[in-house]
């Protein structure tokens, strides 16, 4: 008995340890995710029409946001690809194709990573006033639903084409990663009406899993993981669909924070 | 007699317990086990959150802006604004949404009809020479660079590939086909048009060779509303 409880107080001992060890590793990334931010966004283009200044004063800051924001979305009109315009104090996600909105939907939900506010404020005003670009994307959906068709080799092999099926089956669910380090969640606003419960905590859960499995592996390594703060984003599952479909692969995106 | 079965029963005791241990102490490994995995995946992000709270920076007033320099950030703000704003064009333009094949046609700014259309299959078409053709509806902005009425369709070599049909040569007489684009047709470009359909009881399908087809109330309107240069977005 005098054993078990040995080994009982040993396994608690372990457990403390291996989460106070594994915490340690991720706070030390939080720290260095900051510094790589404030560094990567500190310096001033050398034709920058303004540059901002960190300021206490709400409203200089608001007109600082607003410049940023407009600027982004002019920088973003630039490019010849459709780009996405996430203004989070509107809740509206918008598509844009040369600066003209072509698709406007409303974000039902959403929540900013803290990081943000953690951040240096020139550095968040200066990341702001840029289009982010797409790097890699996960999700539920194929970005081109491509079904392939064999030629038939002459008329008696021939049958016309069915009809197509249009009903929204599958789970709507992705995420873009994104220039700045920031990853963008999208999820399907309400997934229980659809019976897509199930598929979007999967989804959820597979990436999680991904996150905890790289976070083991640094830890155990003595290496700081890699930390990317996060914005998670819940939209109707249709406008889900039409944006991940509607963008390109290196997609320009526009953030309106505050 | 009593005695000899609390004994055999003790004994027995005695012979379970190292299993009963062993149970105890793999439930205990299981359960720390899946007590870190859910702290890694669910409890951490939120104690990250709490301590980028702490990291939380004060803006500090490093370089405090005047009067003239807050009228010279509205001025920027108003001037971008309007930059901005002149992108939406003055003249009618048109929306084609082909994940959902709907439509939408402006004018003056103002969204004048809106309806459904047929937008490219997705389909990879594989020919027996090696050649492929995919059925998209290409993306981005385009413009009306021709307008007809009447249209006849000429078929394409994929027309033939995809019915099994020998490819006839480029001026075939058979290649022709009247009647089958509608009354208008518009063109963007690239061989895509914007046309009527006998095959109306697809409209708001993903159906197409990556035309553009509209029924023929629709079509009027759009070729009427739309003129030489007018501006298609299509996402």
């Amino acid at each position: 008995m005098k054993r078990f409880r040995v080994l009982l107080i040993i396994s608690a001992i372990l457990l403390v340890l291996i989460i106070s060890f594994i915490s340690t590793f991720e706070i030390l990334s939080v720290n260095q995710a900051i510094e790589e931010f404030n560094s990567k966004f500190s310096t001033n283009p050398e034709k920058a029409e303004y540059n901002f200044v960190s300021t206490s004063d709400s409203s200089i800051s608001a007109k600082q946001i607003a410049y940023a924001y407009i600027n982004a979305q002019l920088e973003a009109s630039k490019s010849d690809s459709i780009s996405l315009t996430l203004n989070f104090p509107d809740s509206s996600a918008n598509l844009m194709i040369k600066g003209v909105v072509v698709h406007s939907a409303k974000i039902e939900s959403y929540k900013l990573s803290r990081f943000i506010n953690a951040v240096d404020e020139v550095a968040l005003y200066k990341m702001l006033s840029l289009p982010l670009h797409v790097t890699g994307h996960i999700s539920t959906i194929p970005k081109v639903p491509l079904m392939v068709k064999i030629a038939p080799k002459d008329t008696s092999e021939y049958t016309p084409d069915v009809v197509p099926d249009t009903t929204d089956i599958d789970a709507v669910n992705f995420i873009f990663e994104t220039s700045a380090g920031i990853q963008l969640y999208f999820y399907e606003s309400n997934p229980r009406e659809s019976a897509d419960g199930m598929k979007q905590f999967k989804f959820d859960f597979r990436d999680r899993v991904n996150s905890g499995y790289e976070l083991f592996r640094s830890a155990f390594t003595f290496k700081k993981p890699k930390y990317q703060p996060e914005i998670r984003i819940k939209l109707n599952k249709r406008d889900a669909k039409m944006i991940y479909r509607a963008l390109p692969e290196n997609a320009d995106i526009v953030l309106k924070v505050r | 007699m009593e005695q000899v079965t609390d004994n055999s029963t003790k004994v027995e005791v005695a012979k379970k317990r190292p299993v009963l241990r062993f149970f105890i102490g793999l439930s205990i490994t299981l359960t720390s086990i899946i007590l870190i995995v859910v702290f890694v995946l669910y409890a951490l992000s939120g104690i990250k959150e709490s301590y980028l709270d702490l990291q939380k920076t004060s803006a500090v007033d490093t370089a405090s802006l005047n009067q003239k320099q807050i009228a010279r950030l509205d001025n920027l703000i108003k001037k971008n604004s309007q930059k901005f704003n002149n992108l939406t064009p003055a003249q009618p333009y048109f929306i084609v949404n082909t994940t959902y094949n709907r439509f939408k046609l402006y004018k003056n700014k103002k969204q004048i009809r809106e309806g459904f259309c047929s937008t490219g299959s997705y389909t990879l078409l594989k020919g027996h020479d090696k050649r492929q053709w995919i059925f998209k509806t290409p993306k981005g902005l385009y413009k009306i660079i021709g307008k007809v009425t009447n249209p006849v369709w000429r078929r394409p070599d994929w027309s033939f590939v995809e019915e099994g049909l020998p490819i006839p040569s480029q001026n075939d007489p058979v290649r022709w086909e009247a009647g089958v684009l509608g009354d208008y047709a518009l063109s963007i470009g690239d061989g895509y048009l914007i046309h009527g359909t006998i095959y109306k009881r697809f409209l708001g399908m993903p159906v197409t060779h990556g035309c553009i087809r509209m029924n023929d109330e629709d079509l009027e309107a759009v070729y009427k509303t739309l003129d030489f240069g007018s501006k298609v977005y299509i996402f």
